[in-house]
């Protein structure tokens, strides 16, 4: 969400940038006499002198601005994922490690105990966090999936106390 | 601050949005929604005032294109602000026996960077070290980004970076102040040949 942020605000200011010079640029050329070279000024001054509150082209507008107006809310004030993770390694500061490494680690370590399409999720703050594990495995493997993950999170020099939560869904069927 | 920005434009878009969906459906009461978006009272001002409404609009639009010149740069601008000038170290100013030579001895910031670098990759562990050093030149702040082998030992790596902060501050002088160090580990990475 950082990057996408990241490209979004290149983009608006690319957008202001040859927006403002455009706006500019024509009202310098109307200024001196001239006609607009680019904006067609002229049709949009006749359909803004025509259009009406009440019209259907003013309300979808309204409404598509309400609705991205609402989702940038929504994406921006929910709870991001933290970039990276402390560790209890090396003091001031700790060790951090990138959060999709530590995502990683929990999935391999999560297939080698038996666990088939394994997803781990890292959530919380960089200082407190928690992992989520999703897979498909056979409910008596559960145990030794989570003996696994808290293996690979003590490797990892994980805080001792971090959550761990697994969510294990049934195979199709059972392979002798 | 791109989220905070993105936040503000989230708020006025659906506020805008609403505002107009509620004029259009006659909602407000001192809005008609038969009412044209460009009023002829609003086309009347522009005219009444024309230089100075051409003027305003010229001096709106650079002002708006130097907005999305900063908001593009911020953008391409790295985490930390610029890196720390070169380092200068002037003799010792206690006095001495000896007679204290003239001038003092200069560090290029970019050989500070190269060192700490190598010496971070001494470890068999590090693939890559990354590092910068940004704000003033004897207690700069420092940011560290390692990537390392598929089987390196998290415990080890530290006790290394901490060696090597013990090294660089004994030779150079230089105590920085340590606000990150991030690992990347691969998770599928081939293992190092020796």
């Amino acid at each position: 969400m950082r990057t996408t942020n990241r490209i979004l605000s290149a983009l608006l200011g690319l957008v202001l940038l040859v927006a403002g010079l455009a706006v500019a640029i024509e009202a310098a050329l109307i200024a001196w006499g001239g006609r607009p070279a680019v904006v067609p000024a002229d049709r949009w001054y006749a359909s803004l002198r025509e259009l009406r509150l009440a019209d259907g082209p003013f309300l979808v507008t309204a409404a598509i601005t309400a609705l991205v107006g609402l989702l940038l809310l929504i994406l921006q004030l929910r709870p991001w994922p933290p970039e990276r993770v402390q560790t209890s390694a090396g003091e001031s500061p700790p060790l951090s490690i990138a959060r999709r490494s530590v995502e990683h680690r929990v999935e391999l370590a999560a297939a080698r105990a038996g666990v088939e399409h394994p997803a781990s999720a890292v959530r919380g703050k960089p200082g407190r966090w928690r992992v989520r594990l999703r897979g498909v495995a056979w409910p008596d493997q559960r145990d030794a999936v989570l003996a696994a993950v808290r293996a690979e999170l003590d490797r990892l020099y994980a805080p001792p106390d971090t959550p761990v939560s697994i969510i294990l869904r049934r195979p199709a069927r059972r392979v002798a | 601050m791109n989220r905070t920005l993105w936040t503000i434009i989230g708020l006025v878009l659906l506020a805008a949005g609403v505002v107009g969906l509620l004029a259009g459906y006659g909602a407000l009461p001192f809005v008609d929604r038969q009412q044209v978006l460009l009023p002829p009272e609003l086309i009347d001002v522009w005219n009444r005032y024309r230089p100075w409404s051409l003027a305003l609009t010229i001096v709106a639009g650079l002002l708006v294109a130097v907005l999305g010149l900063l908001l593009l740069r911020a953008q391409f601008r790295r985490r930390g602000g610029p890196p720390m000038a070169d380092l200068y170290l002037l003799p010792s100013p206690e006095p001495t026996e000896a007679p204290q030579p003239e001038g003092g001895t200069g560090v290029a910031s970019r050989a500070l960077h190269r060192a700490l670098q190598r010496d971070l990759e001494s470890d068999q562990q590090i693939r890559d070290a990354a590092v910068r050093l940004t704000g003033p030149p004897h207690h700069p702040r420092l940011l560290v980004r390692l990537a390392v082998t598929a089987d390196a030992d998290v415990g080890r790596l530290a006790g290394h970076v901490d060696r090597v902060m013990h090294r660089f501050t004994t030779t150079s002088g230089v105590q920085p102040d340590v606000s990150e160090v991030v690992v990347r580990i691969p998770a599928h990475a081939p293992a190092r040949v020796e």
